[in-house]
């Protein structure tokens, strides 16, 4: 290498020369900084990660608005969901329905509207989904699962047997705007509540910004917003029940619209003696229900999702596979052998729809 | 007067290099890669790495970048900012190589050419695709970068010498 | 040629080398995958043949037009009717092995193919329901 020709510090032409030097460099660095920023900004989803309801919830969406402002209103409206029909709270409106017993309560619309899709899915489901099992639950102790003094016991059968008698959809009339319980028997809408708090994020997202996609998902229940990139599919995976060695998932499902719930065994239980207590009861026998230990069920919207799938754990595996289209959804069941069963329409699902 | 030659040689180079960098375009390039050049005027910022100072060398390459992307109409395109990440911090390295005096011509430009194409894959695949599988294209593009900065030091080899006897007449 | 020159070359080669070992390969291809703005948005079986709409990144979510057109033909992969100008993708031909790319840097989308191996356990989800 030659020896590089030093430029003169003390000329001027040189001084000018470095001024314009460093001022194009300068200039390059901006464009290459607002450029990055500029990118970062049109980014298509925004991701927001918190906890509610007791568990995880997770937005995505994609909007020309201010993304911020639509993900903080869904994160408002399940707060005040979760506080109005939360089984814990002692002064909500459940609460209020479950103190008056048989004194008929005057309810708003939105409460009555769940109540009467609750009863609509028990009686169609023949109770198997459930809104008035709060005395089992409350007995199992399984509506204080968020506390630390967790109180899991398996009850005795007098217990359990007292429980059933003031348990059960048929202890919850309605009429018009006006509600009451029989027998003692305690509203709990765990079952329903977080597929309704997605519903109503998607229908907050859509009235803010009617051409938002995106997905939200508490706790594993995922309502879609719209298509991704505004036309294609989102990508669900279904978790396995248990974990098997270098598989994943048990499927991959492929939504551009409606609901996607899971319920399962390993959710929420205890083991005692080595035997699995889980937190989804069977309202006859007021025991956890057996047989099945995961149920995926894709419908409209996540409320029937969430619902149904509780439904398709107590159910007989073959009676779901053929029930569950008729209410329109579709199921993967997955048994104890891990084996999975779907219902007829389920494949379509498994496909890109493009 | 040692000014005036100065910019009269950094014209020289700028002019060479354009016209290297617009005429690669027609060069067949043997690997599967969009948008993958040889990079051949590369060679013109080597010689000018051995001739020139270093702030001359960091302003040829600005207006080699610069104004061939003017030319071929890419200016604030993607593939702009692809040529002038990869463009600068293949300049970068070789600088700072050139400054240790443990490598020859071959060994700079081989560095510079592989700073150049990492750069740019770099900017492809976290900012522009934001895809890891863009790394795929490494292989190639490590082996091309290796080959095209061997050409790349033998032509500057060459160039510098024609300089020095034509400088001697 | 000085003693650095040789590492030098030396060590790009065999970083080019281990790279390539890292990158799938001696797979049969069975699913192409297109990936937009980094995310998975298809996915298709390379046994069907088949003309599909690629919706590239577009900053205006929501109102996103085709912006390719991805054949599947005899296991073999390629796009046409680009609407960028340079029409890089197009030129990159038709691809059939794992490992293999088609890029579009306009639009942000990359399409790749998987294995076998690799579609068994799973894609990449958006999502998990559990």
């Amino acid at each position: 290498m030659s020896a590089m020709p030093s430029p003169d510090p003390h000329s001027l032409v040189t001084l000018q020369k470095r001024v314009w030097f460093y001022a194009l460099l300068l200039l390059i660095f901006a464009v290459a900084v607002f450029s990055l920023l500029l990118t970062k900004k049109t980014a298509p989803y925004t991701t927001k990660d918190a906890i509610q309801m007791g568990t995880y919830m997770r937005i995505c969406l994609g909007t020309e608005k201010n993304p911020h402002t639509l993900i903080d209103a869904m994160i408002r409206e399940v707060k005040r969901i979760e506080n109005k029909y939360s089984f814990h709270n002692k002064e909500n409106v459940l609460a209020e329905i479950n103190w008056n017993g048989e004194e008929w309560t005057y309810v708003d619309e939105e409460t009555q509207f769940i109540l009467e899709r609750s009863y609509e899915l028990a009686l169609t489901t023949k109770g198997a989904f459930d809104p008035v099992l709060g005395r089992l639950t409350r007995l199992w102790g399984f509506d204080r699962i968020d506390k630390d003094d967790v109180a899991f016991r398996v009850p005795t059968d007098e217990e359990l047997a007292t429980a059933r008698q003031a348990s059960g959809y048929r202890n919850l009339e309605i009429r018009g705007d006006t509600v009451r319980l029989k027998n003692g028997a305690l509203l709990d809408l765990g079952g329903i509540v977080k597929g309704y708090a997605i519903d109503r994020c998607v229908q907050v997202a859509r009235e803010l910004d009617p051409s938002a996609t995106g997905y939200v998902d508490i706790g594993g229940d995922i309502g879609i917003i719209g298509p991704k990139f505004g036309g294609a599919d989102w990508i669900i995976s279904v978790q396995p029940p248990r974990e098997i060695a270098g598989v994943r998932q048990m499927a991959a499902v492929f939504l551009k619209t409606g609901g996607i719930a899971t319920s399962g065994d390993y959710q929420r239980y205890f083991e005692v003696d080595g035997k699995r207590y889980h937190h989804i009861l069977n309202g006859e026998t007021g025991m956890p229900s057996t047989g099945t230990i995961s149920v995926t069920v894709i419908a409209q919207n996540s409320m029937d999702a969430d619902a149904l799938s509780t439904a398709g754990m107590v159910l007989e595996a073959d009676y779901v596979l053929q029930i569950l289209p008729r209410l329109g959804g579709q199921a993967l069941i997955i048994d104890s052998e891990l084996h999975k069963r779907a219902t007829d329409g389920w494949a379509s699902f498994e496909k890109n729809h493009p | 007067m040692e000014n005036n030659r100065k910019v009269v040689r950094i014209a020289l180079f700028v002019s060479l290099a354009l016209a290297v960098y617009l005429v690669e375009n027609a060069v067949p390039v043997p690997v599967p890669i969009p948008g993958f050049k040889w990079g051949f005027s590369n060679f013109v910022v080597l010689m000018s790495l051995t001739m020139l100072g270093t702030r001359d060398v960091l302003w040829i390459v600005i207006f080699k970048v610069l104004l061939g992307n003017f030319l071929s109409g890419k200016f604030l395109s993607p593939v702009f900012f692809i040529s002038c990440f990869g463009n600068l911090s293949g300049v970068l390295s070789m600088i700072a190589l050139s400054k240790t005096r443990c490598f020859g011509y071959i060994g700079i430009s081989v560095i510079g050419a592989f700073a150049n194409n990492l750069a740019q894959l770099a900017v492809c695949g976290v900012w522009l695709l934001r895809s890891v599988h863009i790394w795929y294209f490494f292989p190639y593009i490590a082996l091309m970068g290796t080959v095209s900065g061997v050409l790349n030091a033998l032509m500057a080899k060459g160039g510098e010498q024609w300089f020095r006897t034509y400088r001697k007449n | 040629m000085r003693k650095g020159d040789w590492l030098l070359i030396g060590g790009v080669l065999l970083l080019s080398v281990a790279f390539a070992y890292w990158i799938p390969h001696r797979q049969a291809a069975s699913t192409v995958i297109v990936e937009v703005d980094g995310r998975e948005a298809y996915r298709y079986s390379i046994r069907e043949d088949g003309e599909y709409p690629i919706r590239g990144y577009q900053p205006a979510v929501g109102r996103s037009e085709t912006t390719h057109i991805l054949h599947i033909r005899n296991g073999q992969v390629y796009v046409e009717e680009a609407r960028c100008r340079d029409k890089i993708c197009e030129r990159m031909g038709k691809i059939d092995n794992p490992g293999q790319l088609i890029v579009c840097v306009p639009y942000k989308v990359l399409i790749r193919l998987e294995g076998d191996r690799v579609v068994d356990t799973g894609a990449h989800p958006d999502a998990v329901t559990r």
